[in-house]
């Protein structure tokens, strides 16, 4: 896990990733294809982009369609969601409840934390609940038990409250602070 | 009752009010992701992290983020709240046990001195899904006429509601039920049950509308056959139950009784037989102790019993009085209107684990606990871990046994103390508003 090195410093970049190389065109399934924010072309088996809530209602709409575009979506993200939603599309055929929590755990344990938070905006803007859940709770597994500076650096987010007023808030909450993991 | 299910986040984000912003920035830009990622956590963690900034004290401090925290986690137990008392050899005192046993908090004596305007000692009476029923009586005598203070007390947000029940005519016996289940309601009740010779007044009080309303008055009832204390909270209705196994129940929306059935007892079966009456993991539990003769077809022999424990040793030691009986759990489905037996533990697996309990026949046992018998204080269905738990007082201690792994584990020890009694109250940890 790259957490603690990529965390605090969370910036905008250009990826430099290439979009999936489309290795089953042989097969005759119809294809959809998918242009991100930064132009890169994505052909996805229908089966998969009817997973994207989003991207179905946008075929419901206007059938004639051959690419969607995603305006709020960057190419790295869509590549691992749409990596996450070919795999749920096999367990849809093949039910494995435990196979599946398998690959869903893989899946977030080796994603970087900027990773995961950047697949939430794209999960929710493309209406997968499953990935949305699963990126949450990854998300949350990754502060619970940590110390507020920790999450602090981990959302690059600064203390705005005085001295005054942090000491206020712990005096008011400090049996939810200590009281549970002493003694 | 109100039924609040939140909705899921349902937003598309508007790239318009941040230029080139990275996905990142709209995460922590946007209080609707973030507050998802926290309703994931613990409630523990989630107060912990209001020290973030003053925009995360913002969204955990909504009502709307408590509700829908506790929506998503509505039965997360996390131990017991031990209110154990040493029959006047020391004060009585509250603790904190993990539901492994494996950690031991002594609840700091303010830890229900959460109003500065009563101080005096206050009496933890029910535990809901995290909020607590409280009360407070007036112990000096100048004030004994002052009415019982009661209270909806949350102990992980320290936030308190003073409640202030209906007098009742002229009726002095009431109890107090809280019900709540944040999965179907962010809004609990209280219901106050007054009870005079034939007389039942039930009076309903909702946490959403802040008022007390009589729900029920019924002139034709038999408040010698049940024990309104034990009343337990399950499927939309209160219901309670006579050791006999005589039940009835108060269907809250329907404001109306009606009878429940009773278990499939054995026609030997003694009123002091009865151990636990209680609910878990959407099912009712009738717990009693059965004799070898009493037992249930249903019931396979040593079923329950650690491997290690020969038939042999079963039976040799099944010469003593305690040995030949059964805890018999019953069990009532939802949506169901019948009890069936769901586990069983011979009490010979206890006596194996625990040979003091019938070694140590100390004639000076105070009447409250008798040495000899099993004393069954919660019990827990499809606990995650440790699958059903059983938690059982000992002398001396407090056990559970898990029936997924057949293991008994050591909650807690009162050492130097062997006699006490001790009410083990569930512990769940919730922002859920009170």
């Amino acid at each position: 896990m790259s957490s603690s090195t990529d965390s605090p410093t969370l910036t905008t970049e250009t990826t430099q990733l290439s979009p999936q190389p489309d290795t089953e065109t042989a097969k005759p399934t119809k294809k959809i294809t998918l242009k991100s924010s930064d132009n890169q072309i994505f052909e996805v088996e229908e089966s998969v982009a009817m997973e994207f809530a989003t991207v179905k209602s946008f075929f419901e709409d206007s059938p004639s369609t051959d690419t969607v575009p995603l305006p709020n979506v960057t190419a790295k993200p869509l590549s691992q969601v749409i990596e996450f939603c070919k795999e749920q599309i096999k367990f849809k055929a093949n039910p494995d409840e435990a196979q599946k929590k398998k690959y869903n755990a893989e899946f977030v344990t080796e994603k970087s934390d900027k990773d995961l938070v950047d697949m939430i905006p794209v999960a929710n803007y493309l209406e997968i609940k499953d990935l949305l859940d699963v990126l949450n709770q990854a998300v949350a597994d990754r502060i619970e038990n940590k110390s507020v500076e920790y999450v602090r650096s981990f959302f690059g987010i600064d203390n705005d409250f005085t001295a005054e007023e942090e000491a206020a808030l712990r005096r008011e909450h400090a049996w939810a602070y200590e009281g549970v993991d002493e003694d | 009752m109100t039924s609040s299910s939140p909705s899921h986040l349902q937003l598309s984000f508007n790239s318009s009010t941040r230029k080139k912003s990275s996905p990142v920035d709209v995460v922590f830009g946007n209080d609707d992701f973030l507050s998802e990622i926290l309703s994931h956590l613990p409630a523990k963690t989630v107060l912990e992290l209001k020290l973030i900034s003053k925009k995360w004290l913002s969204i955990i401090s909504h009502p709307s983020f408590a509700i829908r925290h506790s929506y998503l986690n509505p039965h997360t137990i996390s131990g017991f709240l031990l209110n154990v008392s040493y029959h006047f050899k020391k004060p009585s005192s509250y603790r904190f046990v993990s539901i492994d046993g494996k950690s031991v908090v002594h609840v700091s004596p303010d830890f229900l001195l959460f109003d500065p305007d009563k101080p005096g000692s206050t009496y933890v009476s029910q535990s809901c899904n995290g909020l607590l029923l409280c009360s407070r009586r007036t112990r000096y005598s100048a004030e004994r006429t002052k009415p019982t203070q009661y209270y909806v007390f949350n102990p992980t947000t320290r936030q308190f509601v003073v409640l202030t029940p209906p007098s009742g005519d002229g009726i002095r016996s009431n109890r107090l039920q809280l019900v709540f289940d944040p999965s179907k309601s962010p809004h609990y009740k209280v219901l106050c049950i007054h009870y005079f010779k034939s007389l039942l007044e039930i009076h309903v009080y909702s946490s959403e509308t802040r008022i007390w309303k009589l729900s029920l008055k019924q002139e034709t009832f038999d408040s010698l056959c049940v024990n309104l204390n034990n009343g337990v909270s399950w499927n939309g209705a209160i219901h309670w139950i006579s050791p006999t196994g005589k039940g009835f129940c108060f269907l809250l929306d329907e404001q109306r009784l009606q009878s429940m059935p009773s278990p499939p007892l054995p026609e030997s079966w003694e009123a002091n037989s009865f151990r636990y009456f209680g609910e878990s993991g959407g099912k009712l539990h009738f717990i009693g102790l059965l004799t070898r003769e009493q037992k249930p077809d249903t019931i396979v022999m040593d079923a329950n019993v650690s491997p290690e424990l020969s038939d042999d040793k079963l039976t040799g030691s099944s010469s003593s009085n305690i040995g030949s009986q059964y805890v018999v759990v019953y069990a009532m489905e939802k949506g169901c209107s019948k009890w069936f037996v769901k586990y069983h533990l011979d009490v010979n697996a206890i006596v194996m684990a625990y040979p003091e309990i019938i070694s140590d026949q100390d004639p000076t046992v105070s009447p409250c606990f008798v040495i000899g018998s099993i004393f069954v204080s919660s019990f827990i269905d499809e606990n995650n871990e440790e699958g059903a738990l059983l938690v059982i007082n000992m002398p001396g201690e407090i056990i559970s046994y898990s029936f997924k792994h057949r293991r008994f584990k050591n909650l807690f020890s009162f050492h130097p103390y062997k006699h006490y009694s001790c009410h083990a109250l569930r512990f769940t940890e919730t922002l859920s508003l009170v």
